[in-house]
């Protein structure tokens, strides 16, 4: 694909930077693939008819190019981690950008996809979300990552139970107690 | 900065006690958290608001990773084998479904076509996506979307085509219009069907949700999606990917916690949806995957919106919604398969009762699931060979016993009724309560009155309370019985002597729920001095004693204790005939249980005069008896002949039973099947292997019940195809059992069973896996020395003679010659073992060896079969070759 996340040697040496706790190759993956995102995002969102962004897919699309070769478990999990962490970046930059534009502050209604069971474009507010995030990152860090791979990184329980190792019980269980936590106060009622 | 800090601690910890709430049941959360957070308030309100919220409906947020239409799809518009791509319609994990339209042709009808991803096609997901289509190929349903052509694309990536179903979900279907319960029961109906059919079939859909059961504009149901499916066939799943597809909201315990999959899988997700289109809303969920239904809405507002989608009001929804309905519901959406609905089919039927307003089988705690307990507990006992047929023919006996339990009910409701309408319900109890009344509402409503009432007339309470508590007993429903016993035991100590009858008799039933169903042994003494109380009642305890000796049976055969069942259930026959008349029904039935009971502790010599006995009673009432009854003795005495080696006698009475039950009781299914399935177990072990055959192929395209017992099913099929000189269907009938049978371990009894039988079809057909299925074989049995190591030895003896190595074959077969010589009794494995080195002796040359072999083969098989069956005919024809005479020429002057 066309402007492609770097060459995957280049990612593979970036996710053992990271797996070995360097900094740079953290700040310098997470942007190559925010960048990654962006420019395929905007592609998509011009294209449309409706404006939806998938980033399930684009997440997966990324992933794939690189799924050719065998990466460790620990560095699948941080490429995840760090995919979700700069697709959330890049809903929340596109919000802003686009709130300042519109009406000053405030949250854009980023509208969904009209799958079948949830009304189609039903707005919500993605900085709420956001702030929601942050606040669950402050109190429970690993429910928050297990969240954002979810939401943002489309990884289901299953993939998560393997990245991280543990039970897909203890991740669907992990993940109900962080969605009590963001339907608490996403609605804004605390 | 402080109370930042104090804030997010607090809410950490209500974190943390959420996350362990979700462990409890939701009905012992507040009680729960009340005692952890112990007089912090603040911190019990803060974790009980986050709780409230588990299971609540999706939020928006949580679809921000999805999307819809992908804008940039090079299929749409281009051509994929004979269709044009329109436009995409949805996306699931592996593929994406389009609509097209054929280019060519007459209809132009426009098709649903779903494409793997581009870039999703590891073999993982290539190989599920091959197997959906093959599934898809192999049922042809008017409920399920029909599959109508397949290929690749023009890069490479399978598609195939499925009729487009133009639906609504049914949930939202039922709800543009506004229907009513009913009507949502009998579309949901359609959705059992398409679901049965496929279990027939040996798939299981295992994702079943609103979604994926469409109705069209013309008001037909249509199944969906056998993407995450699993076909029965003992191949090993792709758990990881079918895992990953599975959906949460809709998955049934045992697929959060890895246990097997199975038909009843897809039972509990029917029972889901059927909660989901009667009520409303999704059941709530409840610990590890379990659910929990909630019929009783909190919220007046919701429950009146969802009234009006029903066209009734909120209080007549409501009231609906209790009672045999809910009853259904929680049936099939049990938690523990044990408890479930054994098959989609047994769901349905109760939902047909339901619907003709008759009492359905629904309970909380059912007869045939104490007797599926104690075969699960008896079956390493039960012996390798027999197990599963055991399984079939105990469990039949035991649900026999349960229908006449409840036709006894049904009297008894009868005359309880009859009573509480004269002394408590004023003249016309139906008219008053309106046309959807039904007998179990009425019922709950009498026991709430007369317990109230109790202290007025203390004596008739206890009585009519007593009454009560039976049928909740022979209904199943053991909370409401336990309930209603104990306040006719209370209502009968008020009264004194006056009532001492009835609550001895109430506390023997107590003291049989704790110490039968839940092996309580403390209330062993409870039931032995409610017997003491019984037996001082005298003549008029008569009755109430029989059945709390039966109670103390039921307690020796679970125990083990099988030497006291003999004269306890004597004693009880001689009561029932005491209190009843030598020939009533109640004695026939006592007489029958006896011999089924003799049966089951391997005293069947012993069960011939009983079941004779209690044959005759109902021969004799002729007309007067109920179907029911008659078909319990007829089968119990059936049973017996043919567990004392007389099949050809019991024979005709199965056939007897099977005609009745099919006119009477057509609606029975269970009844019916099992039946048959005697039947064709005795035809079997007669000779008559064509009655036999098409009999079981019958009943395999009916059936719908556990894959084990389908596995039985399909193993006496090969034997009877067998037996009939068809040795490679014979070989199918048997790879499907095996298949059904030996999915986890392929070394359990009844497995090696159908291994060994496969392995004598291979031989018999001269495949070559032969060798090595019997060198597994050989491995698996080990050391042990019983029947399969002597049935793998004779086997390897034919593979080897076949294969012209005759001194092998007869080493094999040296060490069970003597004994196969000597026995006394005909048995088939003699014969065969005696046939087979015959065989060998002929080709050897030694004629007078091989006679004698032959002819004492010939001898022990015409006494067991009737007719002369292809194996029979081979041997006599052996013989003639060899210049001897048969039994059977000897017998018949004149010949060809």
């Amino acid at each position: 694909m066309a402007n492609g996340a770097g060459d995957t040697a280049e990612i593979e040496a970036l996710l053992d930077g990271v797996r070995n706790g360097r900094a740079d190759a953290t700040d310098r993956l997470f942007a190559l693939l925010y960048d990654d995102f962006r420019s395929q995002a905007h592609v998509l969102l011009r294209v449309g008819p409706r404006q939806t962004l998938c980033t399930t897919e684009l997440v997966n699309e990324t992933w794939l190019r690189l799924s050719g070769r065998t990466l460790s478990v620990e560095s699948r999990r941080h490429f995840f981690n760090l995919a979700a962490r700069a697709m959330r970046q890049l809903l929340i930059d596109r919000a802003r950008v686009r709130g300042a534009g519109k009406r000053g502050e405030g949250g854009e209604a980023l509208t969904l996809g009209a799958a079948s069971d949830v009304a189609a474009d039903e707005p919500f507010d993605v900085l709420a979300l956001d702030r929601v995030m942050t606040e669950l990152a402050a109190t429970d860090p690993a429910l928050a990552e297990l969240a954002q791979m979810h939401l943002f990184g489309g990884l289901g329980f299953g993939e998560i139970a393997e990245l991280r190792g543990v039970s897909e019980r203890t991740v669907f269980r992990d993940w109900r107690t962080a969605r009590m936590f963001l339907l608490r106060f996403i609605t804004g009622t605390d | 900065m402080d109370a930042d800090n104090d804030r997010i601690e607090r809410l950490r910890r209500a974190l943390v006690l959420a996350r362990a709430g979700l462990e409890r049941a939701p009905a012992e959360r507040a009680a729960w958290l009340a005692h952890e957070t112990a007089g912090d308030d603040a911190l019990r309100d803060e974790a009980w608001a986050l709780l409230q919220l588990d299971g609540a409906p999706q939020h928006a947020f949580e679809r921000i990773g999805e999307g819809a239409d992908e804008p940039v799809d090079p299929l749409l518009g281009s051509t994929v084998g004979p269709f044009r791509v329109d436009r995409r319609i949805g996306s699931g994990g592996m593929g994406t479904v389009y609509r097209a339209t054929p280019v060519a042709g007459v209809t132009r009808q426009p098709v649903a076509l779903k494409v793997v991803k581009r870039g999703m096609d590891s073999e993982d997901v290539l190989a599920r996506f091959m197997r959906e289509r093959q599934i898809l190929a192999g049922l042809a349903h008017p409920n399920i979307a029909r599959l109508l052509d397949g290929g690749l694309t023009g890069d490479g990536r399978p598609w195939f085509a499925l009729e487009l179903v133009d639906g609504d979900p049914l949930t939202a279907w039922c709800d543009a219009r506004r229907l009513g319960l009913a009507r949502r029961v009998e579309l949901f109906l359609g959705a059992c069907e398409a679901v049965a059919y496929a279990h027939r079939n040996l798939v299981v859909h295992r994702d079943l949700k609103p979604p994926n059961v469409l109705v069209t504009a013309g008001g037909e149901v249509k199944l969906l999606d056998f993407g995450i499916a699993k076909l029965l066939d003992g191949a090993t799943d792709a758990t990881r990917a079918t895992r990953l597809a599975m959906t949460p909201e809709y998955a049934a315990p045992e697929q959060f916690s890895d246990g097997p999959i199975t038909t009843q899988t897809d039972v509990y997700q029917l029972g889901l949806l059927l909660h989901e289109l009667l009520a409303g809303l999704r059941a709530q969920r409840s610990g590890e995957g379990g659910n929990t239904a909630r019929f009783d809405a909190d919220d007046d507002g919701l429950l009146a919106e969802r009234a009006a989608a029903r066209g009734t009001t909120a209080a007549a929804l409501q009231r609906s919604l209790r009672g045999d309905i809910a009853r259904i519901v929680r049936r099939a959406m049990h938690h523990d398969v044990a408890r479930r609905y054994a098959s989609v089919a047994a769901l349905a039927d109760d939902l047909r009762r339901w619907l003709r307003n008759e009492p359905v089988s629904a309970t909380d705690d059912t007869l045939a699931y104490r007797a599926r307990m104690f075969l699960r507990r008896h079956r390493a006992a039960a012996g390798a060979a027999a197990a599963v047929v055991l399984a079939l023919g105990v469990g039949l006996g035991l649900a026999l016993r349960e229908a006449r339990e409840l036709r006894r009910a049904e009297r008894s409701t009868e005359n309880a009724l009859g009573l509480l309408e004269d002394v408590f319900l004023g003249a016309d109890p139906w008219r008053s309560k309106g046309g959807d009344t039904r007998a179990t509402d009425l019922l709950a409503h009498a026991r709430k009155r007369i317990a109230a009432d109790s202290a007025h007339d203390p004596a008739i309470a206890a009585r009519l309370l007593g009454e009560i508590g039976a049928v909740y007993v022979s209904l199943g429903d053991r909370a409401s019985a336990e309930g209603t016993l104990r306040e006719a035991v209370r209502a009968g100590e008020l009264a004194g002597a006056a009532a001492a009858l009835q609550t001895d008799a109430a506390r023997a039933r107590l003291a049989h729920y704790r110490l039968v169903v839940d092996g309580d042994r403390g209330a062993l003494a409870d039931l032995d001095a409610a017997i003491a109380g019984l037996r001082a009642s005298g003549d008029a305890g008569r009755l109430p004693l029989a059945q709390a000796l039966e109670f103390k049976v039921d307690d020796a055969f679970n125990t083990g204790d099988y030497a006291s069942i003999p004269p306890l259930s004597n004693e009880a026959v001689q009561l029932y005939k005491a209190a009843s008349g030598d020939a009533s029904i109640e004695t026939s039935g006592a007489l029958g249980n006896q011999a089924s009971l003799l049966r089951a502790i391997g005293r069947p010599a012993d069960a011939l005069a009983p079941a004779a006995e209690g044959w005759r009673i109902v021969g004799k009432l002729g007309d007067a008896a109920p179907p029911g009854a008659y078909l319990y003795a007829e089968q119990q005495y059936a049973g017996a002949l043919a567990a004392n080696g007389r099949g050809a006698e019991a024979e005709p009475l199965l056939r007897d039973a099977l005609s009745r039950a099919r006119a009477e009781m057509s609606t029975d299914r269970d009844l019916v099947d099992g039946i048959a399935w005697e039947l064709a177990s005795t035809q079997a072990t007669i000779g008559r292997f064509d009655d036999a055959a098409s009999g079981l192929r019958e009943l395999l395209t009916r059936i719908d019940m556990k894959s084990a017992n389908i596995a039985a099913v399909h193993n006496m099929l090969g034997s009877a195809e067998f037996a009939r000189g068809r040795a490679q269907a014979a070989r199918e009938a048997y790879a499907d059992a095996t298949k059904l049978l030996c999915g986890e371990d392929p070394t359990t009894p009844p497995c090696v069973v159908v291994r060994l039988n496969l392995a004598e079809a291979l031989v018999a057909v001269g495949a070559a896996e032969a060798a090595p299925a019997l060198r597994a074989l050989d491995v698996d049995i080990g050391s042990a020395d019983g029947r399969p190591r002597r049935r793998w030895q004779l086997l390897e003896a034919r593979r080897l003679a076949a294969a012209e190595q005759l001194d092998a074959a007869r080493a094999q077969l040296a060490p069970l010659l003597d004994a196969a010589r000597a026995a006394p009794t005909p048995a088939l494995d003699d014969a065969n073992v005696l046939a087979e080195i015959a065989g060998i002796e002929a080709r050897a040359g030694e004629r007078d060896a091989a006679l004698a072999d032959y002819r004492a083969a010939e001898r022990r098989l015409a006494a067991i079969w009737v007719g002369e069956p292809p194996q029979l005919a081979t041997i006599r024809a052996r013989i003639a070759q060899l210049g001897g005479t048969t039994d059977a020429a000897a017998a018949v002057v004149s010949g060809p």
